[in-house]
């Protein structure tokens, strides 16, 4: 674990320790420090008492009566483990040691005094005075010393491990948090936690987090409505686009006051059929047809009774081919009629019929009034051999419905290929 | 147990030559010990170059202050410290030549002689000292104490009484004479 959250940790886990020990360290150094120079000043002082008197006792020549202070001073300080005093020829005058001593050689330390005696008028030395003080203190010191440093370091872990316990409860809620955001959807709004009412600042976080998702929630469902809004639109958009496509395309091949096919949709069809026509090798014919003085309708009865008269006839030209029969108009007042698999005679029958049905048929104008108009009728037959191209074919119909024009309308011309 | 022994022997190891009891041994602490007294007391602000002291005996015991004076000079042969030691003997009809001495030493006095003595030194403001410790009961201001062990035996009222003081240290080691009354 690298985070933060755990550097964190160890940071403050290694400065306290380092903390407690260079605390402990110091107070223990600082302790035996000043028990020394206590034990040292203490001893310094017994010393200095003792002297005065030794020296008296020896300078006025009552040797016996050192025996009995230095017994007394041994009674009243049991600490001093081990005496002796010699004289200034080095004969032992007095000597105490305890049972408690071990070597004396080996414990002369900061417990060890020793002091040369002088006569106080003369200066001149009468002996030395020897005394050395017991280390139990200084071990009982020292042994307490190091159970409380134990004891606080005992204590200053448990206080770290508590304190560790602490950081992971506090840390636990911002895991808990950081785990509900990675596995929050908006889509399903499944953000577990709620307001907290703690006022610590992972609740704080938490709370801001709460607000937010809420908000993203409010927002999602506003998202949502709009997109449904706009998918319908989208569909209805579609729909229409669908269909102004198809009367675009509708409108682009048909002719829209006949509904039959248009000059450009005819053109484009008839190369196909033509292709087909060459590759089978059926036969196929071509009947144009041109509404007799068209002209003289319209300066009469107006451009709208010339409207109902085309209608008329390519309404009965319509009804009077095949489903596989591609009729169109090619002109203002002119229709073309393409009939494969047919050959002349038959496209020569249907023309007949067209134009008897025209010649029959009484178109109803504006005012309840009727009139008969007549087409000129030209048909041909595909020649495999000369016609390279639709465009010929065209030709040699238009040739044979002008013929039937200048033959006096109202009738049928054949143009053989 | 041992030093009571100790001091037993030494009294009963008297020098058989003089007329009174004397122990050497005592003279010998005793040689020693009363010119640190003066040196110890206030007196010594009063020393201008030697310490003089006078001995005082009855006349049969006056072989034993002379082995006192030898004894005294056998310690400090030359004077004590920047002090020389001065020490005459006299008979208790003509104690006025010890006007000049700081310290007196009783060795043996009849009765009739020691009130004399007492005021002599009173007067000249003189320490006294005695051979015999029961003197101290009578006036005389120091002795040594033997009981246990030897300790010097001091009346202060005697010596505050002169207006002479002596060092502390001396006066931890000393045992105190005390009126019964007090």
């Amino acid at each position: 674990m690298k985070s933060i959250q755990f550097k964190i940790i160890l940071s403050i886990l290694l400065f306290v320790l380092f903390i407690i020990g260079l605390e402990r360290y110091q107070l223990s150094k600082s302790i035996r420090t000043q028990f020394i120079e206590f034990k040292k000043s203490k001893n310094e002082l017994l010393m200095n008492t003792i002297i005065p008197v030794i020296s008296l006792n020896l300078s006025l020549g009552l040797e016996s009566a050192n025996d009995e202070y230095l017994e007394s001073i041994v009674t009243q300080n049991s600490d001093l483990v081990y005496v002796r005093l010699l004289d200034n020829n080095g004969n032992l005058l007095y000597e105490f040691e305890s049972k408690t001593l071990k070597d004396i050689d080996e414990i002369k330390d900061f417990n060890h005094c020793e002091k040369s005696i002088n006569d106080t008028i003369t200066d001149a030395s009468l002996g030395v005075l020897e005394l050395q003080f017991s280390n139990s203190e200084y071990e009982q010191m020292h042994s307490t010393n190091e159970r409380i440093g134990l004891q606080i370091t005992i204590i200053s872990i448990v206080l770290l491990l508590l304190f560790l316990l602490f950081l992971k409860h506090v840390f636990k809620g911002l895991a808990v948090l950081t785990q509900s955001v990675l596995e929050y959807n908006p889509k399903e709004n499944n953000f577990k936690l709620r307001q907290s009412p703690k006022k610590d600042e992972v609740s704080l976080i938490q709370n801001a987090i709460v607000e937010m998702v809420n908000r993203i929630a409010i927002y999602a469902e506003v998202l949502d409505n709009t997109n449904a809004l706009l998918e319908e639109k989208v569909r209805q958009r579609t729909l229409e686009l669908e269909e102004s496509n198809k009367e675009l395309k509708l409108l682009a091949s048909v002719d829209p006051l006949t509904g039959l096919y248009n000059r450009r949709y005819f053109t484009k069809s008839s190369e196909q059929i033509l292709e087909i026509v060459k590759r089978n090798k059926t036969a196929l014919s071509t009947i144009m047809l041109d509404i007799d003085n068209f002209k003289n309708v319209n300066d009469t009865y107006g451009h709208k009774c010339g409207d109902d008269v085309i209608v008329s006839v390519a309404t009965i030209v319509n009804d009077s081919i095949r489903k596989s029969d591609i009729a169109c108009r090619f002109g203002g007042e002119e229709f073309v009629v393409l009939l494969p698999e047919t050959d002349i005679e038959g496209a020569y029958i249907i023309a007949e019929k067209i134009r008897k049905k025209v010649e029959e048929k009484r178109v109803v104008i504006e005012g309840g009034f009727y009139i008969n108009v007549s087409v000129s009728v030209g048909v041909t037959e595909y020649n495999l051999k000369k016609d390279i191209n639709f465009e010929s074919i065209i030709h040699r119909a238009d040739r044979a419905m002008y013929s039937s024009k200048e033959s006096g309308k109202n009738q049928t011309s054949v143009h053989s290929a | 147990m041992k030093k009571f022994l100790a001091a037993a022997v030494f009294s009963c190891f008297s020098l058989s030559l003089f007329a009174n009891s004397f122990s050497e041994e005592m003279l010998n602490i005793y040689a020693k010990l009363s010119v640190r007294f003066v040196l110890m007391s206030t007196l010594k602000d009063e020393l201008s170059e030697s310490v003089n002291i006078c001995i005082g005996s009855k006349a049969e015991d006056e072989r034993a202050a002379t082995t006192l004076i030898d004894l005294m000079h056998e310690h400090y042969p030359a004077g004590i410290g920047e002090y020389k030691i001065y020490v005459i003997k006299s008979d208790y009809s003509n104690i006025n030549f010890c006007k000049e001495a700081s310290l007196f030493f009783v060795l043996s006095i009849e009765d009739i002689d020691l009130p004399k003595v007492i005021t002599f030194a009173q007067e000249n403001k003189i320490l006294t000292m005695s051979y015999d410790q029961v003197l101290v009961e009578d006036g005389i201001d120091i002795s040594l104490f033997i009981g246990r062990e030897i300790r010097p035996y001091i009346s202060l009222a005697n010596i505050f009484a002169k207006d002479i003081y002596l060092d502390n240290v001396l006066l931890r080691v000393s045992k105190i004479y005390k009126k019964q009354e007090e």
